[in-house]
């Protein structure tokens, strides 16, 4: 096939580096020599048993990092407090579920994930034949960046937690080099994702700005036909100009000028020349329609050497639109295709990143109140490097809700482009075309969302972020308050050994009966605090 | 001066152009690129000059923070730390999305040609009073609060400076957010006009089919190049809708972020202040504060109302009815209804939330339950600090 079609590259064949590292790595089972010399993701034995390997190890070797570095934890439980014992106890095993899930899904969808990208290849051939080129060679620059990224950011977190925080005398030491490997494992496969949701947000673009296109020559096209006619109506060059000469410069010169909207201003002043205002009378409204509709084709057949519209052809056209909104129907599928692929690890990712956020940020106030916090999480213990973890969760959580936010917006301004087609064109037959498509473009818009629980676009980014400070707030003044319990319990045992009275007195209390027991206690709890 | 847009827009945009928030020439302005390069100039140079207030003030020896406790301190700080932020995206934006506001005055003008054209002064006013109403509202009330408030309270040096540093930034937040106002303003009226002729149109299309009333020939030609007519201004209104959104991107986020904060920070302080007796009442001054963010939300909440007026008005023009139906006119309905469908005005800052009246109730109800969640702080803090 891309023998027959050769100007259409394959996508994948962007991702060569990527796979390379990803196969390495364990994160995908394909098989690597087909990958290399067809550009195919195939399904491969060996490639399944490599990862099962690589995740047995990974597992194994992270325990062994939870249960060595966990020992000082299991010396500290007294002093810590339980609060960030627990919340320390919970997430420990959080980074592992989320590798697992990557790994296990990439394991489930190795024969679907070869099939996605033949489809985008069959859709970039379809869009080829409606004379829409894509250019895919800043995906593979993009995908050179991120990794440049993940492989900054990891090291740097990793060395200075490393160089700071560990006590690299011993030779234990070296497996806190495992904690980055979930982290790691998981933005490799979200590069992925993000690259193949980028590439898609670019085809939705390719067909709007075929669109567009189509509008703009139409609009230049009858600019010319009125050049030409423009002695029989001098009503439309008498108008003064509307707008500041200086502001037109400037726009000019921003290049703010997405043409089409231009184009489009001048049309619209002219459709409304063209048209007679209401006091008109009659007579010369119904004349003044008579031109412009006996004018088109007339000067369509001499013009068609110098200026051509595809617009003004409706059958053709109509072919045209047709094809454009079936394949844009076909990225939409592939968008959801892909999303019910990566349902289950997006959703880990974002549990994840909710947690950590709000757990990094908590253990980051306990180390200022210099309380004792798990070991797992002693990168919280520096403020600078705790800012590189957050920018680091963060960014990858935020990147993808802002991506597919976008793919959504680019897949949602089709239909719009479409009406701009409809209204340029004015002809009966293309509006009902225009009709038809829109609606079907209305109800086939594509929204990404983790396994469903919630749709991955900015507002989830708003309420997340509450989330965070409420929970953020509501941790801190428990920790307050557990701290204060603590002071006022040593305060009242030192109380206690200095002014034995009152401590008779409370012990007499304590000894009578648990009820008893039960009022002096809340009683003497705020007198004390 | 036939200003195009009149002489009160022409004056208010050269204030904003003063103050560094419009980075374009006006209208009749000669030299627009020397212009164009003077405005960033300008603009940077007030960014630096403000951080660097910023800077001082929250580094410097002198008083300029709260001085009685930790906590007000911190207070302060924040306030200062939100108020630089909003200045940074401000400013920034001006610098950089000087294209989206050129397209968005360039197809103000070209629109509004349709609308009325420059009459007296006071024309121009009832035509802007809504934003005038606004600005000079706001400008009064923290002028009247400023002067209570010196009346009453006894000033001391940190007052003085405290504010005498943090006025600028407030009044510069507050006047980007009129600023926003005024764009939606501005749109507003675009929908209303459309919204006015397509209203039009339907009784006159109700008219003409009632039966006594006749149609003529060529009568659903001339409808239908009408309603094509309003398709092209409905799409020129949502580039401009579309505009606004790309030149004020982040600042709406963070002006009405550093104005929230403030209010959540100083209700917080006045609840404080009042439980530990402490003589300061200076947080009055966020009446004004309180006013802004509804302000912006009832000037978005009615431009977003328009749309389904201007549907309600289309498909209130009578394609057919006994004796006439009109297949092509139909049509042309069907067109511009789902036009509207694929093309809502909804202004939300960067997708994150819609800024519509429910989200007022969004920013009390967060407000009141970070109190809740703070007030509880209040017997914990008092204790080390006071």
């Amino acid at each position: 096939m891309p023998s027959s079609e050769p100007e259409v590259q394959p996508l994948l064949q962007q991702f060569q580096q990527l796979f390379f590292i990803s196969k390495i790595a364990g994160i995908l089972p394909q098989d690597l020599e087909k990958f290399r010399s067809r550009n195919v993701l195939e399904k491969s034995r060996s490639g399944m048993v490599y990862m099962m390997v690589t995740l047995v190890v990974y597992v194994m070797f992270y325990n062994l990092l939870i249960y060595s570095f966990g020992e000082e934890d299991r010396s500290l439980k007294a002093t810590q407090s339980t609060l960030t014992f627990v919340i320390g106890l919970f997430l420990t095993y959080i980074g592992l579920i989320m590798m697992g899930t990557d790994q296990l899904t990439a394991l489930r969808n190795q024969g679907k994930l070869g099939e996605l990208y033949e489809r985008i290849r069959l859709a970039d051939e379809r869009l080829f034949k409606e004379k829409c080129v894509l250019d895919n060679s800043c995906i593979g620059r993009r995908i050179r960046i991120m990794l440049i990224m993940t492989v900054l950011f990891e090291l740097s977190i990793l060395v200075a937690t490393y160089i700071k925080l560990v006590d690299y005398t011993q030779w234990m030491s070296v497996l806190w080099v495992m904690s980055a490997v979930p982290t790691f494992i998981n933005t490799l496969d979200k590069i992925w994702f993000a690259v193949s949701l980028y590439a898609l947000k670019e085809r939705f673009e390719a067909i709007n700005a075929t669109l567009e296109e189509l509008v703009m020559t139409h609009e230049k096209f009858k600019i010319w036909l009125r050049g030409e006619s423009d002695n029989t109506t001098s009503l439309d060059s008498s108008q003064p100009p509307q707008y500041d000469s200086n502001l037109e410069y400037l726009y000019k010169e921003l290049g703010g000028l997405d043409l089409g909207s231009m184009g489009k201003g001048s049309v619209a002043g002219s459709g409304k020349n063209k048209v007679a205002p209401v006091a008109h009378s009659m007579n010369s409204f119904g004349e003044s329609i008579e031109t412009a509709s006996d004018k088109f084709p007339r000067n369509q057949m001499s013009s068609n050497l110098v200026y051509e519209s595809e617009l003004a052809n409706v059958s053709k056209v109509e072919e045209k639109l047709n094809n454009l909104c079936q394949v844009h129907d076909e990225i939409c599928e592939i968008g959801k295709a892909m999303n019910e692929l990566w349902s289950y690890p997006i959703l880990s990712l974002m549990a994840y990143g909710f947690l950590i956020f709000t757990a990094q940020l908590y253990f980051l106030y306990c180390a200022t109140q210099t309380q004792p916090i798990p070991s797992l999480f002693r990168s919280a213990k520096n403020p600078l490097i705790t800012v590189i973890v957050l920018s680091y969760t963060s960014g990858k959580c935020v990147y993808l809700i802002y991506l597919s936010w976008k793919t959504s917006l680019a897949s949602k301004r089709t239909g719009i482009t479409l009406h701009k087609c409809g209204v340029v064109a004015d002809d009966n037959l293309l509006y009902e075309i225009v009709n038809h498509l829109s609606l079907k473009l209305l109800n086939h818009s594509v929204d990404f969302s983790a396994c469903g629980f919630f749709t991955l676009d900015m507002e989830t980014l708003y309420g997340v972020s509450g989330g965070i400070t409420s929970y953020l707030i509501i941790l801190i003044q428990f920790n307050l308050a557990a701290q204060q319990a603590k002071e006022a319990i040593q305060t009242f045992s030192s109380l206690n050994d200095t002014a034995g009275l009152v401590g008779s007195v409370t012990e007499m209390d304590n000894g009578s009966s648990t009820l008893h027991d039960l009022v002096s206690t809340t009683m003497l709890t705020p007198t004390t605090g | 001066m036939s200003r195009q847009g009149g002489q009160v827009l022409h004056f208010h945009l050269r204030l904003f152009q003063c103050l560094g928030f419009h980075g374009l020439p006006l209208p009749g302005d000669g030299d627009p690129s020397g212009w164009r390069r003077r405005m960033r100039a300008w603009g940077l140079f007030l960014l630096l000059a403000l951080s660097g207030l910023v800077l001082v003030c929250l580094f410097s020896d002198e008083e300029f923070l709260y001085q009685e406790d930790m906590f007000g301190r911190v207070n302060d700080a924040l306030k200062y730390v939100f108020a630089e932020l909003a200045v940074l995206a401000i400013y920034l934006e001006t610098v950089t999305s000087q294209r989206d506001l050129a397209n968005f005055w360039y197809l103000h003008f070209r629109l509004s040609s349709r609308m009325m054209e420059a009459g007296s002064l006071r024309r121009e006013f009832r035509q802007y009073r809504r934003f005038i109403i606004t600005l000079y509202g706001l400008i009064l009330c923290e002028l009247i609060m400023f002067v209570v408030m010196w009346w009453i309270q006894p000033i001391n040096k940190q007052f003085l400076l405290f504010w005498t540093t943090y006025e600028p930034l407030v009044v510069l937040t507050y006047l980007r957010n009129i600023q926003f106002i005024l764009h939606m303003e501005l749109l507003r009226q675009q929908l209303a006009q459309l919204e006015q002729e397509l209203r039009l149109l339907a009784e006159y299309s109700r008219f003409a089919c009632s039966g006594t009333g006749r149609s003529f020939p060529g009568f659903e030609t001339f409808l239908q190049r009408r309603l094509l007519q309003k398709q092209r201004v409905y799409n020129g209104v949502w580039e401009m809708y579309r505009s606004f959104q790309g030149a004020f991107n982040y600042s709406i986020l963070t002006v009405l972020l550093s104005i929230n904060i403030r209010i959540a920070v100083d209700c917080y302080f006045m609840y404080y202040t009042i439980y530990n007796n402490v003589s300061n009442i200076d947080y009055f001054l966020i009446i004004p504060a309180v006013l802004e963010i509804p302000a912006f939300v009832y000037a978005s909440q009615s431009c977003m109302v328009h749309v389904p007026r201007i549907a309600y008005q289309l498909h209130n023009i009578v394609p057919s009815s006994g004796s006439c139906s009109y297949p092509d006119l139909s049509l042309q309905i069907q067109n511009f209804s789902l036009q509207l469908l694929h093309q809502p005005i909804s202004i939300n800052c960067m997708g994150l939330t819609v800024l519509d009246c429910s989200f007022l109730t969004r920013i009390a109800c967060s407000v009141g339950t970070y109190m809740i969640y703070t007030i509880q702080f209040m017997p914990k803090f008092s204790a080390p600090y006071v």
